[in-house]
């Protein structure tokens, strides 16, 4: 008795297969293996909540997916910019890291000693 | 004098009376487990390392060890009085005391799980998903 897999949800249908395409898709660029890393710690996190004591194995981890999953798709679906919050807090593998994600900053023209 | 302040003298270091009162004092500062540690469990700590090197003295440091831990009865050995107090602080009040400390630390540290309620963490994962993805410094 562990936390389902994405395929396991997917398999739900309905908002939870819409869930787990967005998730993929849209934060995790179709990685599935980050993808699913994430979604376990984001059910690890919801999983320490105070209301979770109170309940058995199997509830504490439904309710957690559960929780995850109506957290997820509201901003997953969202028009604004938004990213899932494991990717902002774990940092990437070392095998991602070759092609960063994103370039940094670069330098204002005209600062640059030439 | 200068005007405007209270023309009395500036406060003197305080005199060794206050300096211990105020070690006193602020003992309440400690935790519940520091404060029982140093006011309870030192001062019997003393107690039995007294009794310890009593028994040390009077009947040899193995023997008082054996009494201790319950390998030779205090009824055989000479003085009997002070080998029993050791005997039952080796049974009976240290293992109490002991395990009564370490009973509290582990309740302590088992009670630390799932202290935050769940909409609090929805809402830091939630910051984490909205705040904007440019460089955000760790």
């Amino acid at each position: 008795m562990s936390v389902r897999s994405l395929s396991e949800i997917h398999e739900c249908g309905g908002t939870a297969a819409e869930f787990v395409q967005h998730f993929a898709a849209k934060w995790h660029d179709g990685d599935w293996e980050t993808a699913e890393d994430h979604w376990q710690l984001i059910v690890n996190r919801l999983l320490r909540g105070r209301e979770m004591e109170g309940l058995k194995r199997r509830d504490a981890l439904r309710t957690a997916e559960q929780a995850a999953q109506n957290f997820g798709l509201p901003l997953l679906l969202s028009a604004s910019d938004t990213r899932c919050p494991m990717c902002a807090i774990v940092p990437p593998p070392r095998s991602s890291l070759s092609p960063p994600p994103s370039p940094p900053a670069p330098r204002r023209p005209g600062t640059e000693p030439s | 004098m200068t005007s405007g302040t209270p023309g009395i003298q500036p406060p003197p270091p305080p005199g060794l009376r206050r300096r211990v009162s105020r070690w006193w004092r602020s003992r309440d500062a400690l935790s519940r487990l520091h404060r029982w540690l140093l006011l309870r469990a030192l001062p019997l700590l003393v107690v039995f390392l007294g009794l310890y090197v009593l028994n040390g003295a009077l009947i040899g440091w193995t023997g008082a060890y054996n009494v201790l831990v319950g390998i030779d009865s205090p009824g055989d050995v000479s003085p009997r009085l002070p080998a029993w107090l050791l005997s039952i602080a080796g049974w009976a009040a240290i293992p109490a005391l002991v395990g009564g400390a370490v009973g509290y630390g582990v309740t302590a540290q088992i009670q630390a799980h799932r202290t935050r309620e769940l909409t609090e963490i929805l809402e830091e994962l939630r910051r984490r998903s909205t705040a904007s993805a440019g460089p955000d410094g760790g």
